[in-house]
């Protein structure tokens, strides 16, 4: 992150596929030009030495002054005056050889090289250093630290010695102090240590002698060679240092103090003074590549920054030095002490930076990257202009923003946007839009068969059926026990999907949700794509609808339905990529419930209901129902073709019967369990009006019975409120248990958290106090815990159950309700909305005092008598302690139903535009 | 191509390139015909080391496990000024009050600077209600439920577990690299140049074990070698202290730090000791730690911005801003000092100050969503309307899910600054949507259904607020009036209570207050 960017000047790309690092590169005047003119040497890994003097800007091919090819890579290059005349030579690291080269102008475009010596190393050789050992004038000599810890120094032709350093794993960057005439290596113990020159050349040169010093335990007396290699100093740095270089960064020090040691470490970067002590860190806060310490200021002569391997021939003159920072985040950092002075963005990622004067310009950059890209850079200072364009030239054009702004606010207006309910969120009612435009977009469209499948059609769970689909949602504990696979009913519904838009749907899903013990084998369906279905030629209608087959099953022993149609969305992304959806509501035949069995007598319940026709057959009625019905018990019904009984069988055990009494055209419903009867009630009733709508509207019949009452159905005895009642509070209770249970055991947490808590202060102390029964508690509350949660499992099973229980009966008490007081549909669609069969569990309210609410709703406004009435106010929605104000609630809803007050402001005298807020609700 | 170089010296050039698989492979080649090499097996471990290797200094955030098992107990009414919980307001301090300038969800002032730790909250201490903070913190920590932005890791060894997973999978098949618990410490610890290494990958890599025992091992190794160095070595005493820390045992931690401190004067150690106090939440104590390393350091960033980050938290405003200014003087290019001044700036009504600063911070290459919409804002207050809708046309552009909500919410306090009502409301609708946790935007949407003589949906608007943060003051304010205004007294008396308990010196509420107590006086 800086404000500024480095600036190329010169650049060129070395070779291709070619490696470098760190030492690959040194600047120098290296064919002692007497301009003085510095020349960038590089070396890569294959072994290339390219020598390039960049004349101006931009690369000129007059730029390459050398390219040869050296046997073997080229690990570390240096420049330094190896010879003793004053001439620059060039010295070559390769892993196995040392060589020093001489370059000589031959004309003004070219380099020639000719080797001057070379010296074979014994050892793999990791890096070198260059300096005047010994505070030798006049000459440079060469150190070459190898992969095994020796150090083995060069004057010149000669071979000087080669020392161990102690206790050595993995060479690190090394350096020379001229000032201390000491060498400075990291360690792979992540310390820095520093070696006097003298103490090196005194110590004893072989490995074995060494070690047995250290065996024996001091030097053996009389042996001229036999000190130890002792360290000047070490510091723990505890990071690896990445590179060690001498300069004089502080600037408080005096001109002539000597030189400091900056190491540039993974995190830090760390300057030291040449005893070891620690003068400056400075943590980074990001991955340095490399540095280059180089003179600040104008006063410092070409010379001393080129001549980069002796800094102790000018070290007395130099003012303080800055250092030159590349980071791995491409940036360029210029401290100056502790200061950042400059930081500029970079276009590489360097392992190698260099300041150098080139061309007679000052402080030019060299940076190298590893893959051999060599760049000249200059830091500068304008600002980059293309981020700062918020201040952009472009005329916003208000006009036009209103414009859309304004369709923009009707749009939304138009998708009912202008309020706010906490409750709706706004995407709700964008897909209720969406699904109003949908629903001429892509029709769904069910065939529900009347027969159940055949039983080996029938789809294990688990075997052969889709992985991962079976009942894992809704179903639940229904759905358990799928090994009873004999009593399993299974119905296979086709869905028939057209799409009526030209073009073709994307990311089609059918989801389809069905009442509780049925289970929908899939769930969810996934169609990638939709092809509109009419083709072209015949555009009017869908044509060919695609066919998806939904399988649904209902498990052996399952319980009573709290409803009888399925619903199924489909979820579709249309071709301007908006995310729309369809639905349909499936009605589920009677046969995936129940099954016809001879006529029982269980008349524990019972429901009487009349019409105002003939009574009519029962056989005829339930045709579809008697098909699939045992063939014995079918031929016995059959055979009495005016049975005027007939019983169904429930999957729970359930058994409900119609009677009909042939004269009067009343059926009675009698059955042992309340809840079951619904199903029948509303089945009896459905096929009642089909069979004599149709009946009727064949024109001989019609002719017959001119103009025939509508059909109807009424119930005159008193509505079986407590019957109701009873499954509203064994619902309740269920909920009170399961709401006892979570508390106990969040007790029960609590404390198993606390026993933890003082169990783990009691292990941790070093001196622990006896457990004192801890431990005993600790696993009893643990049982507790599993026992409550065990408990609680079961509860909700049962609540479930109870719920669904309570659905069926209120589907009775609501269809009952229609009979008795002779609703209009849209009545009882609305009383359906208030007295909803949906029992939804939720955490703190549930159907009581969602139904509660909304029994005081119906109360204040459409059924209100007074106005007195219509002010009372709503208490929040809170859980219920009791269910006696809802059963009251209830009650007086019905009395005011059966006193003539009605929901729909049409069909009363009652208060109008009470509608409106009985649906919102 | 490069056959004669060893492939030591290449996995050692590749390890300072940062080229880390590069590295790794040599290494496992190398140790695939070598298995004893120790040089591969050196150069390998710090490869992957430094692949995992994270800051440690700075705050990192607590995880759930970690407050669960808390057992430092630390003044639950602390002072004000000394503690990071209980920041000055008011006119005691020289902070802005929260009408100017809001406040994090920690109950802290809002700094321009996201770091981990600042937007969490501390519970235990930060929370007004002590026993409900773990419960607080577990709703959040709930995938699904609470914000992104707010949720908390599970533990915090969580986070490590899967840096640790990541690279265990690049090192390679058959099993972790190093199986420390198979490993005879005590023979590693008596080898300096290996310990180090080998210490560190268990720290930072190695946690295929429990987070626990893998930091036992660590406690085990570094004893085993601060014994052998002769308990003169600053670096396996810090180690120790990191692995104290790890362990939750903050005071042991501070023993072996304070005793390195004693060996050798490392900028490490100030941080560590540092982030220790805060974490036992001594503020002052951190203070006093950075300004003496800042004496002795003269000129470290860090040091400044530690004590700059501690000053803003305890409402220090003026102290903060010297400190971001002296930053600022060293290093001219810090983002974070930046982006605090400008914040300041904005909140003490210069906004044009703050637009330069923003600028700067977007020429230096902080192209964010938030640079953007905090410029928009910016410009707004600045008089500059034009720029504010590209700024906040590019804050949308850029802006990812997580923030998104705060952007629609800027751009309707814009819509209310221009009195475009059913704008901000669509706006604040839109940050609600995106963001059901967005305190402020229901409470600003509540306002609105005021205005429109909605009460009801007022006040689910506050409920919802109310249920989604608690450090909002303006909303319990604001159901307090309503409540007020409906002749609820004794819930408006509750709700003005809430918001003086979140900001005690609040005026209105002060007059709320004395308005009800004369009312139900009067009855």
């Amino acid at each position: 992150m800086s404000l500024f960017s480095s600036r190329e000047w010169w650049s060129t790309r070395l070779g291709t596929a070619e490696e470098f690092d760190q030492g690959s590169i040194a600047i120098a005047n290296i064919d002692n030009d007497p301009n003085g003119n510095a020349k960038i040497i590089t070396g890569s890994l294959q072994g290339m030495l390219r020598v390039h003097l960049p004349h101006q800007r931009g690369y000129h091919v007059e730029d390459m002054l050398l390219e040869t090819e050296l046997e073997g890579s080229i690990l570390q290059l240096a420049a330094g005056n190896f010879l003793g005349s004053s001439s620059i030579c060039l010295a070559v690291l390769h892993p196995r050889k040392l060589a020093v080269y001489a370059l000589q102008a031959v004309g003004s475009s070219y380099l020639q090289h000719s080797k001057i010596y070379e010296h074979y190393l014994e050892h793999t050789a990791a890096n070198m250093a260059t300096g005047p050992f010994g505070g030798i004038a006049g000459v440079e000599h060469i150190v070459v630290q190898s992969y095994d810890g020796q150090l083995t120094f060069f004057e010149q032709e000669a071979m000087a010695f080669s020392r161990f350093l102690p206790s050595f794993l993995l060479p690190g960057p090394l350096a020379y102090a001229a000032a201390s005439d000491s060498f400075i290596t990291s360690t792979a113990g992540l310390e820095l240590v520093a070696y006097k020159y003298s103490n090196l050349a005194a110590a004893s040169g072989s490995k074995e002698q060494q070690q047995q010093q250290q065996q024996a335990g001091g030097p053996p007396a009389g042996a001229v060679s036999g000190k130890r290699i002792q360290a000047d100093w070490t510091v723990v740095l505890g990071e690896a240092a990445l590179d060690i270089r001498t300069g004089r960064i502080t600037a408080n020090t005096r001109a002539d103090a000597p030189a400091d040691i900056l190491v540039l470490a993974e995190h830090t970067f760390f300057v030291l003074n040449l005893q070891g002590q620690l003068l400056l860190q400075r943590r980074l806060d990001y991955h340095p590549a490399c540095c280059w310490p180089f003179p600040a200021g104008p006063d410092s002569s070409s010379s001393s920054s080129s001549a980069t391997a002796n800094p102790n021939q000018q070290q007395q003159q130099r003012p303080p030095e800055n250092l030159l920072v590349a980071t791995h985040t491409k940036a360029l950092m210029v401290y100056r002490g502790q200061e950042l002075a400059w930081a500029a963005r970079l276009e590489m990622l360097p392992v190698a930076v260099r300041v150098a004067a080139l061309e007679g310009m000052q402080g030019m950059i060299v940076a190298l990257d590893d893959t051999g890209k060599l760049s000249v850079l200059y830091l500068g200072s304008e600002p980059p202009k293309q981020s700062v364009s918020f201040a952009e030239s472009k005329q916003l054009d208000y006009a036009a923003m209103e414009a859309e702004r304004k369709a923009l606010l009707t749009q939304i207006k138009a998708a009912g946007g202008a309020g706010w309910d906490p409750a709706a969120t706004a995407p709700a009612a964008a897909a209720g839009k969406g699904a109003a435009a949908a629903a001429k977009d892509l029709v769904l469209r069910a065939q529900v068969p009347s027969r159940l499948d055949d039983a080996d059609r029938i789809v294990r769970e688990g075997g052969e059926g889709p992985p991962g689909s079976n009942a894992d949602g809704v179903a639940g504990f229904g759905a358990a026990g799928g090994a009873a696979a004999a009593g399993v009913k299974q119905l296979t519904v086709t869905l028939l999907l057209s799409n009526t838009t030209k073009s073709s749907m994307k990311d089609v899903s059918i989801s389809i949700q069905v009442p509780a013990p049925v289970v929908a084998l899939q769930q969810q369906l996934l169609l990638p794509e939709l092809p509109p279905s009419s083709s072209s030629s015949s555009s009017r209608g869908p044509g060919e609808p695609l066919a998806v087959q939904v399988v649904l099953q209902v498990p052996a022993g399952s319980s009573i339905p709290a409803a009888n149609t399925a619903e199924v969305v489909a979820c579709y992304r249309s071709a301007d990529k908006q995310l729309q959806c369809s639905q349909l509501a499936l009605q589920l035949p009677m046969i995936l419930f129940c099954q016809v069995i001879p006529p029982v007598k269980s008349a524990e319940y019972k429901v009487t209901v009349a019409t105002n026709r003939d009574a009519a057959q029962l056989v005829a009625l339930f045709g579809d129902m008697l098909v699939q019905a045992h063939p014995a018990h079918a031929e016995a019904l059959s055979r009495s073709q005016a049975a005027n009984v007939m019983s169904f069988h429930f999957g729970g055990g359930q058994e409900v019967t119609i009677l009909v009494s042939k004269n009067a055209g009343r059926y009675r419903l009698q059955a042992d369990s309340f809840a079951a009867m619904w199903l029948v009630l509303q089945e009896l009733s459905r096929r009642l009006a089909g069979h004599f709508a149709a009946a009727e509207a064949k024109p001989a019949a019609a002719q017959q019975q001119q103009q025939p009452p509508p059909f109807s159905i009424t119930f005159e005895e008193s509505l079986p409120l407590q019957d109701v009642f009873e499954l509203v509070d064994r619902h309740f209770a269920l909920r009170a248990a399961l709401a006892a249970a979570n508390e106990a055991l969040e007790q029960r947490e609590v404390q198993f958290r606390s026993v933890q808590k003082r169990l783990l202060v009691r292990y941790k102390d070093r001196n622990a106090a006896p457990l004192n029964q801890l431990d005993v508690l600790m696993e009893e509350t643990y049982d507790q815990i599993l026992d409550l949660a065990t408990q609680m499992e079961q509860l909700q099973a049962e609540l479930l159950a109870a719920g669904q229980a309570l659905g069926a009966g209120v589907q009775l008490l609501l269809l009952l309700t229609r009979f008795r007081f002779k609703l209009a549909a849209e009545e009882s669609e609305l009383l359906r909305c208030a007295l909803s069969p949906v029992v939804l569990e939720g955490p703190e309210v549930s159907w009581e005092e969602t139904t509660e609410a909304a029994m005081t709703h119906l109360l204040r406004s459409a059924l209100a008598r007074s106005a007195k009435d219509a002010a009372a106010a709503v208490p929040p929605l809170a859980p219920a302690a009791d269910t006696a104000r809802l059963k009251k609630h209830i009650s007086l809803v019905l009395e005011r139903l059966s006193k003539g007050m009605r929901l729909v402001a049409g069909s009363s005298s009652n208060n109008g535009g009470s509608a409106a807020a009985v649906a919102a609700h | 191509m490069v056959a004669d170089v060893h492939p030591i010296w290449l996995a050692q050039s590749k390890l300072r390139r940062r080229r880390y698989d590069e590295c790794i492979q040599l290494c496992t080649d190398a140790l695939q015909r070598n298995p004893v090499d120790q040089v591969a097996w050196y150069l390998k471990c710090r490869a992957i080391t430094l692949k995992s290797w994270i800051d440690d200094t700075e705050i990192e955030e607590e995880g759930v496990a970690d407050l669960l098992m808390d057992e430092h107990n630390v003044a639950q009414v602390a002072r004000p000024g000394t503690s990071l919980a209980r920041p000055m307001t008011g006119a005691a301090a020289s902070g802005q009050s929260p009408v100017v300038r809001p406040m994090t969800g920690s109950g802290r002032p809002l700094t321009g600077f996201v770091r981990p730790g600042t937007s969490a909250a501390r519970p235990g201490t930060g929370s007004t209600k002590p026993g409900t903070a773990l419960a607080a913190a577990l709703k959040a920590a709930r995938p699904g439920t609470g914000s992104s932005s707010s949720s908390r890791p599970l533990t915090t060894s969580g986070r490590f577990v899967r840096l640790g997973t990541a690279s265990l999978a690049a090192a390679g098949h058959g099993g972790p690299f190093i199986a420390a618990e198979r490993l005879d410490l005590r023979k590693y610890a008596a080898r300096p140049h290996l310990a180090r290494v080998l210490c560190d990958y268990i720290l930072y890599v190695d946690h295929n074990m429990q987070k626990d025992h893998n930091m036992q091992k660590v406690l085990e190794l570094a004893g085993h070698a601060t014994a052998e160095a002769g308990f003169a070595d600053w670096w396996w005493k810090e180690r120790l202290g990191k692995a104290y820390y790890q362990l939750g045992l903050l005071r042991d931690a501070e023993k072996q730090l304070a005793s390195a401190a004693k060996n050798q004067d490392m900028l490490v150690l100030t941080h560590q000791l540092a982030k220790i106090s805060t974490r036992l939440d001594q503020p002052l104590a951190a203070l006093s730690l950075f300004s003496e390393a800042a004496g002795r350091h003269p000129g470290d960033i860090g040091l400044l911005l530690g004590q700059a980050r501690l000053q803003e938290g305890l409402g220090n405003r003026q102290a903060a801003l010297a400190l971001y200014h002296q930053v600022l003087a060293l290093d001219a290019s810090n983002v974070e000092a930046i982006a605090c001044l400008a914040a300041d700036h904005f909140y003490s009504d210069q906004p044009e100050l703050a637009l330069r600063y923003y600028r700067r911070l977007l020429q230096m290459g902080v192209v964010s969503a938030e640079t953007w919409a905090n410029l928009g804002l910016c410009c707004f207050y600045a008089g500059q309307y034009d720029f504010t809708f590209s700024c906040f046309e590019r804050a949308l552009a850029l802006a990812g899910d997580a923030a998104l909500p705060d952007i629609w919410y800027n751009i309707g306090q814009v819509a209310i600054g221009i009195g475009d009502l059913s704008w901000a409301q669509q706006c604040f609708r839109l940050a609600a949507a995106l963001d059901p946790g967005h305190a402020e935007a229901l409470n600003n949407l509540g306002v609105l259904q005021l205005k429109r003589r909605q009460p009801q949906q007022a006040a689910s608007c506050f409920r919802a607020g109310m249920k989604a943060a608690d450090h909002v003051f303006e909303l319990h304010y604001n159901a307090a009036l309503l409540a007020h205004r409906q002749g609820d007294l004794q819930e408006a008396v509750s709700q003005v209570k809430e918001a003086l308990a979140l900001y005690p010196e609040h005026t209105d509420s002060l007059e709320l207050k004395k308005l009800l107590k004369a009312q139900l006086n009067a009855l």
